[in-house]
């Protein structure tokens, strides 16, 4: 139903979707995994439980199937997860015995090597040069760490890597003092290029990578929860003003002040516990049109809130445009339905 | 019926969706504020609210994306102005290079001595929360350096820079390049 | 160049000035966005002209550096924590407890006491939090709400006293309150500053000054404004006893929701598990609370209150906008040039910035704190060098506490217009008595117990605890006695005419304000009797401003603008 839809009246259903809050919370969820890849995992496991949630209520009032489809999809990422678990384990026991630290260096052949790997603000890309098993020549190809290549720590790894012609651990503890993620992903680089040298190199299967590219991403640490936490804070005022601006006539309750100015003069004043009609207007702005329609039938209309409010929003009016909103989304839930029996 | 037949309509029709629905036994006028007010900030409100908020959202999915993370989290307490004597080029403005940082202002980084930094991490220790101070400077040190290359900061901040000595070594080349 | 800043200040001022006496009539953001982007064009137009397209291109950049995010992130998450605890019956739970409270020795007073100061004990990053979950509690009290155990007079008292309370909570706050913008600059001189050296005498001196809001309510306001407050009085007959013994049964997991909500507060300001921050505790508080009790999203977002959010936002970018067209560098001269003046001096000067704010008021402290802060640590040793390490704190102390009180009595939707609707009394009725007490008791207050107190503590040489103890319990009595026998005596002369009580409000005020500054002035100067002079004519000027912006009647509004030909 929703595909004809969509077929026939395209502009209107992308429309009435992105009036839908769910709708917009997985947008937003998208946006932010496109964004910042090391968040992707969390945001996952996120919508997974939230899906479920939602659909284990359903499975229980109307046994839908739903719910059974989403565990299938849990349990296939958890096998995928185990299998690529043990192919990672696997490849790192064998590739601790062919490192290319040290004296490692013989089992590389001689020719060129491009390496790769994830610096501080990017991917670092290095080529190097190897003959009669010792490092000839680095090229730094891709840098974006870049600071100043003369007196820093990379130079000097650099110069004690060529010196050596193999990869060591320095000696020289000062260059380890700061541990920087670039240094890190330097060497990283380099130890990646070695290894292509190295034949028959264990390499992860195509759906070890797969899964470490598309469900786990990098690993969440400190600072992506950090950077998550206040991204949910300022996506969720966005949203909360986004409600009222999608909705027509709506849009002024986003003004209100809550100073309660119109609760002061309203000869109704509290019903069900909801200040009137500052409360009404607050649950617009939430987006909660059912309860406004709910309580809109004890509103008089006198309008002395619309003279009290200190920015001249207009109480009557927005709940109007509420209890419009919520008319006619239950039209056409009605007229759906309709459509759908017949 | 009284519709196709009655006198000719007056005013609105109740399904025309840009004006309010009316709760029964209610007139329209009553639910009007002050009218001559309104009339021409009927839409500047909400979407002036509205673009604060996005501006809001742009603010810090920016730093985020530039990999400055931890320029979000200043106090802006500017505890690190504390540092005094302790930092070695004499920076003695810290927290304006966060805010720069943070909102990608090459001059106000420039006109504070962010050039000059040599990130030794002494401001670090003064800071409540023990933010990476000098991973943030080294960050925008580098994005002003590719704004340099590319043109993009204005001569005089630059000119005015290198008068004070405000350049540490590692850019007075390009810096001197832009500038000629 | 200089006389870029002189335009973009006039504009802002003007701008904020036409707001206030309700010329303009569009919410206070909208205005702040007006001027922010009327600054930028002057500020594009000069900077074209002066250095080309280049200067111009990076001017969004530039006034964007004003926004402070930190507050605006932890106001957000502390919203979505009461959202929770809201929503979950928490503040049930809070009701259930302050019932059990009531019934223990320490009685009902006592319990209303230690709900008038919940706001500065739980000191959130902004008071509205806490007001708009309470105010509705508070107002159970009176006939209409059910219970019928104070009067219409006790509970606009208590009302008043508790607006004013939170709306200067967000003071002393340690996650993001107004203080720490200012406790950072202090801690070049003392190494400890940062751990909240402004937090004790802004919250003493909010106490001091809670009460004498009390006080001025109950003995002023309800004379001046006799029949603007629309409560109605509890009729003789009424049974009382039966109604106050409704009980109030929470939910478990209200308790839950009440139990995590103060754990992770005190994660956030304590910081036990490591440096992180503040944003991150209390998102993870608050989705902890959708796992544990049950909660939808929805309710988390019903928790934002979005004026101080986006009010705080439009003045950063407005303050911005300012900062980088100069409109401050023109402030500080004007202020530079006030000292010039012989009757001023520093002392005057000083007395006239430090209530500033109260001048102005806007809906968020933040506003221009953010801006003339700065300004403030300028006339310290950092550059004109007016006043010592030391006397800063003072005037730093002094000046926030006024700050951060000045939402209380804003009309452009401060937090004391949700006590004034809560008492149904009309706009305007609390102003009289939160800018008085901001003025008169709260900035000399804090004044002294930074001088006294305070700086020992930070500056532990000369550790004399028992002796400044007993100073700033003198100080504290004369000051408190002096307004409250102002209070007093002046609503014994009240009589029906409006103009003659007006003029008695005034001179109070005067009094109070000279009063006020000349004590600032000791606080900052010892005793040296023409700075005490002087800074007594900066508190009277300051006064005359404050005093004369405080309406006059109040139900003429609401009939002009019910009967008027606005509509």
């Amino acid at each position: 139903m929703t595909s004809s839809k969509l077929f026939h009246n395209p502009l209107n259903t992308l429309w009435s979707v992105l009036r839908t809050r769910g709708v917009r919370l997985v947008i937003y969820a998208l946006v932010v995994a496109a964004l910042f890849p090391s968040s992707r995992f969390i945001l996952l496991v996120t919508i997974l439980l939230a899906i479920g949630s939602i659909w284990w209520t359903e499975y229980r009032s109307n046994r839908s199937h739903k719910f059974f489809y989403l565990l299938g999809f849990v349990l296939f990422v958890l096998a995928g997860y185990v299998v690529t678990f043990v192919n990672v384990k696997n490849v790192d026991q064998l590739r601790s015995g062919m490192s290319p630290w040290g004296d490692g260096i013989y089992q590389v052949k001689d020719g060129k090597y491009i390496g790769e790997s994830q610096g501080y603000r990017g991917p670092i890309k290095v080529q190097i040069k190897v003959k009669d098993h010792r490092v000839t020549s680095l090229e730094t190809l891709e840098y974006p760490d870049l600071i100043s290549v003369q007196d820093n720590e990379v130079a000097s790894f650099k110069k004690h890597l060529l010196e050596n012609g193999r990869l060591f651990i320095p000696e020289d503890t000062e260059m380890l003092r700061g541990a920087t993620d670039t240094l890190t992903g330097y060497v990283n680089a380099i130890q990646d290029a070695l290894s292509k040298g190295i034949p028959d190199f264990p390499r992860y299967d195509w759906f070890s990578n797969f899964f470490l590219n598309w469900f786990i991403g990098q690993s969440p640490n400190q600072v992506t929860l950090n950077a998550l936490a206040i991204l949910f804070a300022v996506f969720m005022v966005f949203e909360y003003t986004f409600q009222s601006m999608l909705t027509p006539g709506t849009g002024r309750s986003i003004n209100c002040y809550n100073c309660a100015s119109c609760v002061g003069v309203c000869p109704i004043k509290e019903v069900e516990g909801v200040q009137m009609p500052m409360g009404l207007v607050l649950l617009t702005r939430l987006g909660n049109y059912e309860r406004v329609m709910e309580l809109s039938k004890y509103c008089v209309g006198c309008g002395r809130c619309a003279a009290k409010c200190p920015i001249g929003n207009s109480g009557p009016m927005v709940i109007s445009a509420a209890f419009q909103a919520a008319r006619e989304k239950k039209r056409s839930a009605h007229t759906g339905n309709e459509r759908e029996t017949a | 019926m009284s519709d196709r037949e009655g006198p000719p309509k007056i005013g609105v029709k109740r399904s025309d969706a840009s004006q309010p629905l009316v709760l029964p036994g209610i007139h329209r006028y009553q639910f009007f504020s002050n009218l001559k007010d309104r009339g021409w900030t009927l839409n500047l409100d909400r979407v002036a609210l509205f673009g604060i908020v996005s501006a809001l959202l742009a603010t810090v999915i920016k730093p985020l994306l530039r990999g400055n993370p931890a320029t979000i989290y200043c106090y802006e307490c500017r505890a690190c102005y504390a540092t005094q004597d302790r930092c070695p080029v004499g920076i003695s403005l810290q927290a304006e290079l966060v805010v720069a940082g943070r909102v990608l202002d090459y001059n106000r980084f420039i006109r504070n001595g962010g050039l000059k930094c040599i990130r030794c991490g002494n401001c670090q220790s003064y800071c409540v929360q023990y933010l990476p101070l000098p991973k943030m400077f080294e960050v925008m040190q580098q994005e002003t350096k590719q704004a340099i290359v590319a043109g993009t900061v204005p001569q005089e901040s630059l000119a005015q820079g290198l008068e004070q000595g405000l350049i540490g070594k590692e850019f007075i080349d390009d810096v001197v390049k832009a500038v000629s | 160049m200089e006389f870029l800043g002189y335009i973009t200040l006039s504009i802002f001022v003007g701008l904020m000035l036409l707001t206030l006496f309700g010329y303009i009539r569009t919410p206070v953001q909208t205005v702040l966005v007006l001027s922010t982007v009327l600054c930028l064009i002057v500020g594009g137009v000069f900077k074209y002209i002066a250095y080309g397209w280049d200067a111009v291109a990076l001017l969004p950049n530039e006034f964007l550096g004003g926004i402070i995010l930190h507050p605006i992130t932890a106001l957000l998450t502390g919203l979505f924590l009461a959202g929770g605890l809201k929503a979950s019956g928490g503040f049930e739970a809070l009701k259930e407890l302050l019932g059990y409270l009531r019934r223990s020795p320490i009685g009902l007073v006592g319990t209303l006491v230690i709900l008038i100061n919940l706001p500065v004990i739980s000191s959130l990053p902004c008071g509205r939090i806490l007001a708009a979950a309470l105010l509705p509690l508070l107002f159970t009290f009176g006939f209409e709400g059910g219970m019928g155990i104070l009067t219409k007079s006790q509970l606009i008292v208590l009302i008043g006293a508790f607006t004013r309370n939170s709306m200067g909570s967000c003071g002393p706050s340690p996650i993001g309150g107004v203080g720490q913008i200012a406790e950072g600059f202090l801690g070049s001189f003392f190494p400890t500053a940062s751990d909240g050296i402004l937090r004790a005498p802004q919250a003493f001196a909010l106490m001091l000054g809670t009460a004498i809001v009390a006080l001025f309510l109950k003995f002023v306001s309800q004379k001046l404004y006799p029949n603007d407050v629309a409560l109605r009085e509890t009729p003789p007959g009424f049974n009382m006893q039966n109604r106050s013994d409704v009980q109030v049964k929470a939910p478990v997991k209200g308790f839950i929701a009440l139990a995590i909500f103060v754990v992770s507060l005190l994660i956030a300001i304590f910081q036990p598990l490591g440096k992180m921050p503040v944003q991150s505790v209390l998102v993870a508080g608050a989705l902890l609370m959708i796992l544990i009790c049950r909660i939808h999203l929805n309710d988390l977002l019903e928790g934002i209150i979005l004026l101080p959010v986006t009010a705080m936002a439009a003045g950063f970018l407005a303050a911005g906008a300012l900062a980088a067209t100069g409109g401050f560098t023109a402030l500080a001269s004007i202020l530079n040039s006030l000292v010039a003046i012989k009757a001023l001096g520093v002392a005057g000067m000083l007395a006239i910035f430090v209530q500033f704010q109260t001048i102005l008021p806007l809906s968020c402290a933040r506003i221009l704190t953010a801006a003339l802060v700065p300004t403030l640590y300028l006339f310290g040793p950092a550059q004109f060098d007016f006043l010592s390490w030391s006397q800063l704190a003072i005037v730093m102390a002094a000046y926030i506490i006024n700050a951060t009180t000045s939402c209380g009595p804003s009309p452009l939707g401060g937090g004391g217009m949700m006590g004034e609707g809560t008492m149904r009394a009309e706009t305007g009725f609390i102003k009289g008595a939160y800018t008085f007490a901001s003025m008169a008791v709260m900035a000399p207050m804090a004044a002294i117990f930074m001088k006294f107190l305070n700086l020992s503590v930070f500056q532990p040489s000369d550790p004399r605890f028992v002796r400044d103890i007993l100073m700033i319990g003198s100080f504290a009595l004369a000051i408190a006695g002096v307004n409250v026998i102002f209070i007093f005596l002046g609503s014994r002369i009240f009589n029906p005419s409006a103009s003659r009580n007006f003029l008695v409000q005034l001179f109070g005020f005067l009094f109070s304000g000279g009063l006020g500054g000349g004590i600032l002035a000791f606080a900052l100067f010892e005793i040296d009797i023409t700075k005490i002079f002087q800074g007594a004519l900066g508190g009277v000027i300051a006064a005359a401003l404050i005093g004369l912006m405080v309406p006059k009647t109040l139900s003429k509004r609401l009939t002009a603008t019910l009967a008027g030909p606005t509509i």
